[in-house]
């Protein structure tokens, strides 16, 4: 019986310790992204390798967009003239396309990471 | 734009039907193995009311949610969608790992069983009003989006119709398959793939705290998009099934295996101390004679 209490209460304070991965806050890369007419502004942005970065996200159009990515497993709603703050990474080296999912044909954009280099700091 | 509606489909409104087709199996197969004629059982036809309670008030919710979605948005520097939505996913697997544990730990007592049934309505309730309110936000947001472009009507209008016919009959078949498994292979089935869907929701919770830098980050362990691709419809199916993610992190997988085990681990918990009280009540009733 005891063992079984033992057993249990490890077991728990394991589970929980797993929310204690929160992060060491750290300042993080910027990227700026603005949405105008349904285009993303730039639509191609060079981030490096293997590290945490933030997006900025800033609908400048008059209607609710979606920033969506599968390949980024990221998605937010950002309703109009309103700034949304993503963070993306580490990442390995590839592209990675984003969208966004309320004007699909127009609104698109890709994520290149590549293998060095601090290209489009803000 | 018609893939996407049948995308969206599959993504906020799976979840409910899915959700909606558990609950009622889980209320016609297990009400029906106990004692029908206990004054303490709740019947039916309550559960079905409170289902119905639960989707007006959530309906309700989501309309209140939708108009302070802007300001919850840009609370808490930026996170307080995510911090919003984490909240009521964790609840929702919460109330699941609850009516596991009470339909398992009390299945084979009877008495407790019919008192518990009270706590099962409650999570129930709490469990579709908030699987409404979240996945319903989004919908409605996406589909006020599309119906204010004209000529996007006739592409969402079968969207809409192919999507629904989708979903409802995934919902049918998934109801009447777990129907099947729960009577011949093993009763139990049912809640298992309800275990799933809720650890599918803390997966959700880790992608959401992920995006905002409060949960750490991790490489990616494998990519399985070659097997199957998230982004495909059977991959969207499997992700609001199962939590199936194509490119996890160990954080992640953490997440989904201890989400899996703890209310195995809880109920374990009970049977000790049950076991505990009844042979203390019996020594006490032997010391007696």
């Amino acid at each position: 019986m005891f063992n079984v209490f033992v057993k249990s209460f490890l077991s728990l304070l394991s589970f929980s310790l797993i929310f204690f991965v929160f992060n060491v806050y750290a300042e993080r890369a910027e990227f700026v992204i603005e949405l105008k007419s349904h285009l993303f502004f730039p639509s191609e942005i060079n981030i490096p390798a293997h590290k945490k970065v933030k997006l900025i996200i800033h609908n400048l159009d008059n209607s609710v967009e979606e920033f969506d990515s599968f390949a980024l497993n990221r998605e937010k709603v950002i309703f109009p003239g309103q700034r949304a703050v993503i963070f993306i990474g580490p990442l390995p080296p590839g592209r990675y396309d984003f969208f966004g999912e309320y004007h699909p044909n127009s609104a698109k954009g890709v994520i290149v990471i590549g293998t060095s280099g601090d290209k489009n700091v803000n | 734009m018609l893939i996407n509606t049948i995308i969206l489909f599959l993504q906020d409104a799976l979840p409910i039907f899915i959700v909606f087709a558990l609950l009622l199996l889980r209320t016609t197969y297990f009400l029906t193995e106990n004692d029908c004629n206990s004054k303490a059982i709740i019947k039916h036809s309550i559960w079905l009311m409170s289902f119905v309670a639960s989707s007006l008030i959530a309906i309700f919710l989501v309309f209140i949610l939708i108009m302070n979605m802007s300001d919850i948005g840009e609370s808490f520097s930026y996170t307080g969608l995510e911090l919003l939505f984490s909240a009521g996913y964790i609840l929702v697997y919460l109330s699941i790992v609850g009516l596991i544990i009470n339909d398992i730990s009390n299945h084979s007592n009877t008495i407790s069983y019919h008192k518990n049934n009270y706590l099962s309505l409650v999570l129930s309730f709490v469990l579709l009003t908030f699987i409404i309110t979240l996945n319903g936000a989004n919908f409605v947001i996406y589909f006020t989006s599309y119906w204010a472009q004209a000529d996007q009507f006739e592409s969402l209008s079968v969207g809409v119709i192919l999507g629904s016919g989708i979903c409802i009959s995934i919902a049918i078949l998934f109801y009447f398959i777990l129907f099947y498994f729960n009577d011949n292979i093993y009763p139990y089935t049912s809640l298992g793939f309800l275990l799933l869907f809720g650890s599918g929701q803390l997966i959700k919770v880790s992608h959401l705290l992920e995006q905002v830098d409060i949960l750490a980050s991790s490489e990616i362990l494998w990519n399985s998009n070659y097997f199957l691709a998230e982004n495909s419809e059977i991959g969207q199916l499997f992700s609001v099934l199962f939590g199936y993610d194509a490119t996890p992190s160990m954080i992640q997988l953490s997440i989904y295996f201890m989400a899996i085990v703890l209310p195995f681990l809880i109920i374990k918990i009970i049977h000790s101390i049950r076991f505990f009280q009844t042979n203390v009540e019996t020594k006490r009733i032997g010391a007696q004679l």
